[in-house]
C-alpha cells in the first residue's frame, strides 16, 4: 500500500456538502468502493488529515463502443492502431464522503469545507485506520475483534467493536440466509467470552446451532490468568416456565380463539388468583378461580365439574390442554436466573422442538424476569441471596428475532423487547437481535439497535426496511448490500467510529449451522459399504425363497 | 537561417510565409527547415521577434489547371520565360504564439508583422528562452491554439509540439505526458468512435 503518496487530485465539491470529487488514474486499482482516503489541511491553525470514504467511482475515459465490436480484438489494439500508444488510458472521477479528522474526544469532526481543487488525495495507511476507525484495540477491555477492513488485505486493519456500545444500546445482525449471520454471532460471542470481556451472555437458540460454542471451554485461546469461560447448554427438556410468571396476556396468547365470555372469565380468574396468591399461584389455583365463574362461588377442588357453566368447563379444558400437556409449564420450577446469567458464562437456551407459541412465551417470561431482576438489583430491592438477583449486566442474543418482534403483529414478546430496547441501558440489560428477514421485523425494534451489522441482503423489501430503520449507514454503503459476499459485513453505529465494511474473522470454535450437503448424502447410499450393508441385512437363509430388496414389492407380494 | 518572408496575413496571428526559392537566399532552405510544427521567428524592424509555429503548408503553381497546348516546351521555359517559373512557390502558414524582445512573452503579441518581414527557424536556445519567460517552463499559448478547433491540423500540431518539447525539457516530461495523453485521446481515439 502506498503511504503518503498522492493517488489522485481533487476536482471539486460533490453533489452534497459533505462530498468531494477527485480524479485518479488508479492503475493499480487501489481506490475501491468503501476505501478510506484523506487529504491534508489546516483547521483552526492545526494541521489535520481529513478522512473520507470512497462512495462512487465513474470512468472518465471509455473506449468508444465501436472499438468493442469484436471480442477477440482488445480495444487497446484498435487505439494503438490509430496511433494512441499512451498508457494508461483509464481515468476515474471518484466521489468521497467526508468523515472529517479524528478527535479522540469528539470522534470524527467534519471541517464543513470541501478541499480546494488540486488538493492531493492519499490512501489512508493501515496504521492510521486502525487508530481511527475503532474505539478500542484488540485485547482491550470491551474490545470485540470481529475481523478486518474489507478493502485491505486480511488482518491489515483489524476491526474491533466497542462492547460498551452494543451492551448498552443493543445490537442487530441482519442478513439473508447463508450470508454468515450465525457465524458472525458466533465470533461476537467468542469475543464476549474472551478473558478481556468475561461477559454474562444468554443466547436464545431456536435451531440448536450454538452448542458448538462449548468448544470454548478448555480452548487455549480463551483462558488467561486462571479464567476459563463456561458454556452452559440448556436443552428443551430442561426449560421450564413457572406458571406464576405468566401474565394475563401470556395466557391469552397461549389460548387463541377464546370467546368473549371465555376472555372475560379468564381475566376475572387471573385477577383473583393474583390478588389471593400473589406470585405463588399455580395451575390448580387458577383452575379453581376459573371454576368459581363470574359469581365467585366457593370451589376447592380444581377437578370438580359438577353442574358448571359450559363456558367454564371449556375454558378449564383449554387451560389444562395448554398448561398441563406441555412439559414447559410447571407449578414450581423456573429457569434460575442466577445460574443462567453469570459473568464468564455463555448460556445457550435451545428452543428447538418447542412449539412457536411456547417459544415466544419462554422468551417473553425470561426477558421480563431478567429486566425486572436487573431493575430490582440496581434499585437495591433484592439481595444476593434472592432467586432473581442479577448483580451484573446481561446480554441476551436472540436468533430469528423476527419471530419475537414481527412487523405487523403484536406478540407477547414485542412489548418486553421494546421496553428493554428503550430502558435496558439504565439497568444493564441489552439484546442482540439476529434476523434474516428485517422486512418482517418491527421497525421500531430494529431502529433502536444502535449497533448494526448488516450482511448481504437481496430482497428489496428487506433492503427498504434496513434503509428506513438504520440511520447511521449511508446510502452509498446500503447500495453495497447486494454486492457483499458471504462473511462480509457492514458495521455501523455506536460500537464503531464510522460505518465500515468488514471481512469477518475465522471462528475459533466450530460453526454449528453448516448446510447439509444433500447430493453427497444421497451418493453415500450407493457407496460400496452401504450396498454391502444392505445386501447383508437383506440376506435370507440359503433354503428360503429369494426375497426382493424392494420394500414395496415385499409389502404387496 | 532565414527560410522565407511574410507575404500575407489572414488575422492578427495567422500569417503566410513564402519559402525562399533558388536565387532568393544564399542558402535555399530544405523541406526539414520549414517542416510542420517548427518554431519560427518573424523579425521586425525594431529588433523584436514574433514567435510562431508552422501550422500548415500549401504549394503555389500557376500552371496548375492549364491543360492546353503550349508554344514552348517545359524545358525551354527556363530560357524564354524565367520569371514564369519563379511564380511557383511553397507557402507555409504561421500561427504567432508570442514574441521575444528583451523578455519572452507567450500569447497574442500586441504588434503585428509587416509584409516582407524575414522568417527564420528559432535556435534551440531561443526555444528554451521562449518557454521559460519567468524562469519557469510555460506553455500558455496552448489555449490560443486549442481555441482554433475548426482547424483539423491543430490536434496533430499540438501533439507534435508537446512531443518536441518533451525531448527538449526532460524535467517537464511527466507534465507534458499528461497533456499529450489527453490530446492523443481526443485526436486519435474519440474521432474514430
Amino acid at each position: 500500500m502506498l503511504e503518503n503518496t498522492p493517488i489522485g487530485t481533487t476536482k471539486g465539491p460533490g453533489e452534497t456538502p459533505h462530498e468531494y470529487v477527485f480524479v485518479a488514474a488508479d492503475p493499480e486499482q487501489l481506490v475501491k468502493y468503501g476505501e478510506f482516503v484523506y487529504y491534508e489541511t489546516t483547521v483552526e491553525g492545526t494541521p489535520r488529515e481529513i478522512l473520507g470514504r470512497v462512495s462512487a467511482r465513474v470512468p472518465l475515459r471509455l473506449y468508444p463502443d465501436t472499438f468493442l465490436a469484436d471480442p477477440t480484438v482488445p480495444p487497446q489494439e484498435v487505439a494503438d492502431l490509430l496511433g494512441y500508444e499512451h498508457e494508461p488510458h483509464e481515468l476515474f472521477e471518484i466521489t468521497v464522503t467526508i468523515l472529517g479528522y479524528y478527535d479522540p474526544v469528539m470522534g470524527f469532526v467534519n471541517p464543513r469545507v470541501p478541499p480546494p481543487s488540486g488538493t492531493p488525495i492519499m490512501i489512508a495507511a493501515d496504521g492510521m485506520l486502525s487508530d481511527v476507525l475503532c474505539k478500542l484495540g484488540r485485547g482491550e477491555l470491551g474490545g470485540i475483534h470481529i475481523g478486518s477492513l474489507l478493502s485491505r488485505s486480511r488482518d491489515a486493519v483489524p476491526i474491533v467493536l466497542d462492547a460498551r456500545g452494543f451492551t448498552s444500546t443493543h445490537l442487530a445482525i441482519i442478513a439473508s440466509t447463508g450470508s454468515g449471520k450465525s457465524y458472525l454471532a458466533g465470533v461476537v460471542l467468542e469475543e464476549l467470552m474472551q478473558a478481556n470481556n468475561r461477559a454474562a451472555v444468554l443466547v436464545i437458540d431456536p435451531h440448536a446451532e450454538y452448542d458448538t460454542l462449548r468448544d470454548m471451554q478448555g480452548h487455549e485461546a480463551f483462558g488467561a490468568d486462571g479464567y476459563a469461560p463456561e458454556v452452559k447448554i440448556v436443552r428443551p427438556d430442561d426449560i421450564h416456565v413457572r406458571v406464576s410468571s405468566l401474565e394475563l396476556a401470556d395466557l391469552r396468547y397461549l389460548l387463541p380463539n377464546l370467546s368473549e365470555r371465555m376472555h372475560f372469565l379468564l381475566g376475572q380468574a387471573y385477577g383473583r388468583v393474583k390478588r389471593e396468591h400473589g406470585d405463588k399461584w399455580n395451575r390448580g389455583t387458577l383452575k379453581v378461580e376459573i371454576r368459581k365463574g363470574l359469581r365467585g362461588e366457593t370451589v376447592t377442588d380444581p377437578e370438580a365439574d359438577g353442574d358448571e357453566d359450559p363456558t367454564v368447563g371449556a375454558l378449564i379444558w383449554r387451560v389444562s390442554q395448554v398448561l398441563e400437556q406441555s412439559s414447559i409449564f410447571d407449578d414450581n420450577r423456573n429457569l434460575p436466573l442466577t445460574s443462567l446469567l453469570r459473568p464468564g458464562q455463555c448460556t445457550v437456551l435451545q428452543l428447538n422442538e418447542i412449539p412457536d407459541r411456547e417459544q415466544q412465551i419462554i422468551v417473553a417470561t425470561l426477558l421480563r424476569r431478567i429486566n425486572q431482576a436487573r431493575m430490582d438489583t440496581v434499585r437495591g430491592r433484592t439481595s444476593p441471596d434472592d432467586e432473581d438477583h442479577i448483580a451484573y449486566p446481561a446480554f441476551v442474543l436472540i436468533e430469528e428475532a423476527h419471530n419475537y418482534a414481527p412487523a405487523n403483529a403484536d406478540l407477547v414478546t414485542t412489548g418486553i423487547l421494546k421496553q428493554i430496547l428503550s430502558e435496558g441501558r439504565k439497568f444493564g440489560v441489552s439484546v442482540g437481535l439476529i434476523s434474516q428477514r428485517p422486512g418482517k421485523l418491527d421497525s421500531d425494534v430494529l431502529s433502536q439497535c444502535m449497533t448494526q451489522c448488516i450482511m448481504r441482503i437481496v430482497n428489496p423489501i428487506d433492503q427498504a426496511r434496513v434503509a428506513e430503520s438504520v440511520e447511521s449507514v449511508g446510502r452509498d454503503l446500503l447500495a453495497e448490500l447486494t454486492a457483499l459476499s458471504k462473511g462480509q459485513v457492514i458495521v455501523a453505529g455506536a460500537s464503531v467510529n464510522t460505518p465500515v465494511m468488514v471481512q469477518v474473522r475465522q471462528r475459533l470454535t466450530r460453526h454449528g449451522a453448516d448446510d447439509l450437503n444433500a447430493p453427497e448424502e444421497w451418493s453415500k447410499y450407493f457407496s460400496e459399504d452401504a450396498l454391502f450393508q444392505r445386501e447383508r441385512d437383506n440376506a435370507r437363509p440359503p433354503d428360503s425363497a429369494p426375497r426382493s430388496s424392494d420394500p414395496f414389492e415385499r409389502l404387496f407380494n | 537561417m532565414y527560410i522565407g518572408k511574410i507575404v500575407n496575413a489572414s488575422s492578427h496571428v495567422d500569417y503566410v510565409c513564402q519559402i525562399y526559392g533558388p536565387g532568393e537566399a544564399e542558402q535555399v532552405p530544405a523541406p526539414l527547415d520549414y517542416c510542420f510544427g517548427s518554431f519560427v521567428g518573424i523579425e521586425q524592424d525594431d529588433g523584436e521577434q514574433l514567435v510562431g509555429l508552422i501550422a500548415n503548408t500549401t504549394l503555389l503553381n500557376p500552371e496548375f489547371g492549364n491543360l492546353g497546348p503550349r508554344l514552348s516546351p517545359q524545358e525551354d521555359l527556363a530560357v524564354f520565360s524565367p520569371d514564369y517559373l519563379a511564380e511557383q512557390a511553397t507557402l507555409v502558414a504561421i500561427t504567432v504564439i508570442g514574441a521575444i524582445q528583451e523578455n519572452a512573452v507567450q500569447g497574442v503579441p500586441a504588434v503585428c508583422a509587416g509584409i516582407d518581414c524575414q522568417v527564420r527557424r528559432l535556435t534551440d536556445a531561443e526555444i528554451e528562452t521562449f518557454h521559460q519567460p519567468d524562469g519557469r517552463f510555460r506553455m500558455s499559448y496552448m489555449a490560443l491554439l486549442q481555441a482554433m478547433d475548426a482547424n483539423p491540423l491543430i490536434p496533430p500540431l499540438l501533439l507534435q509540439v508537446t512531443h518536441d518539447l518533451a525531448d527538449r525539457f526532460p524535467d517537464q516530461a511527466r507534465r507534458l505526458a499528461i497533456l499529450r495523453c489527453n490530446l492523443a485521446w481526443r485526436a486519435s481515439v474519440l474521432p474514430a468512435g
